[in-house]
């Protein structure tokens, strides 16, 4: 079976296993809402076994590309920073958090030039502090500054 | 209310510093995310959502609107001069539009894309005013079982929405149906709730739609570290003059008139969006030129009949989205979201409670057409520039957006870690093939059918116990939407053919960006 044909199993497998999942708890759902709980699982089941089944009749033939795990490599780094980032949010506030995280992700994404880095962050947090926190009326958490 | 009277209610509404304020920020925002490759209208109305939360109704849909139909046109401007369409909108333009820039015509093809559009959009916003409220009047009639088959048609879009494998399209409005179950159900039971009561209001629209497509789109850009790259390829000498000569305005006119009409058209069918009237828009005039020949050397009508085109289907998909709420398009899908969450729900209410509201948007979205005409011709040549931002400077930009536009729908940190589930999902799903837009449709319609077959049960019930099904078949109206639905159904294969039947005659253009 061919590799991309391989990902479109697991998907389906994933979802035939999340669909069965659900559908179990929905066995105390009163009335309507077990009835369109139901429904909605379903056809949510019915889209996972076909993927199954395509994926297992076709898998000789060309399908969706290969992903290649490298491939994951940078996003999943810079999810992993943006991660941080909101947890920094919810410890030290919105300012202090986005003045040290915004530099460091163009520096991850390999950025040397540090007059529009300082530029680009303070005009940032400018606009941002000008938008919501005296237009808009947001209360940011709580910062160490602010 | 006739039109002339909502017309006379708007003006109250329009003439504020917050609706001028809007519409220029979406004229100008929506051109800046059109010409950013990779950005698009979806992504752009998805992120400036939260912004919109201190605005009052006007001015924040307005915004909307604008940056949908100013997008669409920012899109050729980056296809006319680094043959990189903006937005999937724009690819058929690239086909006439780079070879006038590497005849030093940049400007020229540029003023062309410029007067097409805005009379394309013009002729969608006069048809806008013109459609939308009878059409409106219809849902004047609708109750539960009207209601809950709108939201069933709605959902027999989302395979139009999957742009490439219609069962991974299918598997993508299944996911949001899902999740649109989590929370209390019309009978105030807890669903999938797994004993959280943060969820008991259910998965929040805005930040699911901003992980989506702006978080998902952050860690697509990530794949660039290191290369230190724009997201422009090279830079267009940009010279000539911008208007169009007389004469060949003249000569041209019917043709842009005519490609707005059909851009119109398409605009109102479900499913049909900008890239395809761009497609049928190209055709059209490569059919009636004398010189067919010529078509990809780079000629004045390769370049007004699709942006014409592409430009009318703006005003076209706000019909049946303000009227029924049935969003044709993952631009429009998101708009209902903001139209929801602003508190205007589509249908004759729109029309009749809020009518100064709608009449004030249907007109701004006309002035938002002159004046993406004159921002265009003012700064247009100077749009590429904003395109060599380079991308390690964007990405902590659309990064901080998202969070903070996460954080301000309810202002608590829940929501930020749900828009980050929602990113996480968005470039899994992305990177597998699986089109984000139809979750967000579902996760729409899916609470909607949800309440609608419930209400529908109990109406039913006290109609002497008779079943939702034999109460929805017993109304005219019912049966005449059925009939659409089994249209809806056929529309992603027809719109397929139509798109790869264009697509095989006039080739593959440039790096036709992601529908996002």
């Amino acid at each position: 079976m061919l590799k991309g044909r391989i990902q479109d199993l697991v998907i389906g497998v994933i979802a035939v296993a999340i669909g069965i999942f659900l559908f179990i708890q929905t066995k105390d759902f009163p009335g309507v809402t077990q009835l369109f709980s139901r429904i909605v699982l379903i056809i949510f089941l019915v889209i996972g076994a076909v993927l199954v089944l395509t994926s297992l009749i076709n898998g000789k033939k060309p399908g969706p590309e290969e992903v290649h795990i490298k491939d994951f490599k940078n996003p999943m780094l810079i999810f992993l920073i943006i991660l941080v980032y909101v947890i920094m949010i919810d410890k030290i506030g919105f300012f202090v958090a986005s003045a040290v995280i915004m530099p460091a992700l163009m520096l991850f994404m390999g950025y040397r030039k540090p007059i529009p880095m300082i530029a680009t962050t303070i005009g940032t947090l400018g606009f941002i502090y000008f938008l919501f926190v005296t237009q808009l009326h947001v209360r940011l958490p709580a910062d160490l500054l602010f | 209310m006739t039109i002339w009277e909502g017309i006379s209610q708007a003006f109250a509404h329009l003439f504020t510093l917050q609706a001028a304020l809007g519409l220029v920020i979406g004229v100008v925002g929506g051109m800046i995310i059109g010409a950013l490759p990779g950005l698009s209208a979806t992504m752009g109305i998805a992120l400036l959502i939260p912004i919109t939360y201190g605005m009052d109704q006007t001015a924040a849909i307005l915004m909307m609107a604008a940056i949908y139909t100013s997008a669409v046109y920012g899109g050729s401007i980056s296809a006319i001069l680094i043959h990189t369409p903006g937005t999937p909108s724009s690819a058929a333009t690239c086909l006439d539009g780079y070879p006038m820039t590497q005849k030093g015509e940049a400007l020229h093809a540029i003023g062309l894309s410029t007067t097409a559009s805005v009379i394309g959009g013009i002729i969608s916003a006069i048809a806008l005013l013109l459609i939308a409220p009878p059409l409106a009047r219809l849902s004047l009639n609708f109750q539960a079982p009207e209601y809950f088959l709108i939201a069933f048609f709605g959902l027999t879009l989302i395979g139009s929405l999957a742009s490439g494998n219609m069962l991974k399209g299918l598997l993508a409005g299944a996911i949001g149906l899902v999740v649109g179950l989590i929370g209390l159900s019309p009978e105030v039971y807890a669903r999938f709730t797994f004993g959280n009561f943060k969820l008991n209001g259910g998965i929040d629209l805005i930040p699911a739609m901003i992980g989506l497509f702006s978080i998902s789109q952050v860690m697509v850009l990530g794949e660039e570290r290191g290369k230190h790259s724009s997201t422009v390829k090279e830079e267009a000498v940009i010279q000539g003059r911008f208007l169009p000569p007389a004469k060949e305005f003249v000569g041209l006119l019917p043709l842009i008139l005519e490609c707005s009409v059909v851009g119109v058209f398409i605009g109102i069918l479900p499913g049909a969006g900008g890239d395809i009237a761009s497609w049928v828009g190209l055709n059209l005039a490569k059919n009636q030129s004398k010189h067919k020949e010529l078509f990809g050397t780079g000629i004045p009508e390769g370049v007004a009949a699709p942006e014409a085109a592409n430009n009318a289907v703006t005003g076209g998909a706000l019909i049946p989205l303000l009227t029924l709420g049935i969003p044709g398009s993952s631009t429009a899908a998101v708009m209902l979201g903001g139209l929801t969450i602003h508190g205007l729900n589509p249908g004759f209410e729109l029309f009749s409670k809020f009518a100064g509201i709608t009449y004030a948007v249907i007109i701004g979205f006309l002035v938002a057409n002159i004046l993406m005409g004159l921002v265009g011709w003012a700064a247009g040549r100077y749009l590429t520039k904003v395109s060599k931002v380079p991308i390690p400077i964007l990405l902590p930009c659309i990064a901080m957006l998202s969070i903070i536009g996460a954080y301000a729908t309810k202002q608590n940190m829940f929501t930020v870690y749900v828009c980050l589930i929602f990113g996480l999902l968005g470039f899994l799903m992305r990177k597998y093939g699986i089109p984000t837009a139809p979750v967000v449709l579902a996760l729409i319609l899916g609470p909607m059918a949800d309440e609608q077959i419930y209400q529908g049960t109990m109406q039913a019930a006290g109609m002497g116990g008779i079943t939702f099904f034999q109460y929805m078949m017993s109304r005219p109206i019912c049966l005449v939407l059925l009939g659409l639905i089994v249209l809806g159904l056929f529309s992603p294969l027809i719109s397929k053919l139509i798109s790869k039947s264009y697509k095989k005659k006039y080739g593959e253009v440039g790096e036709a960006a992601e529908d996002i």
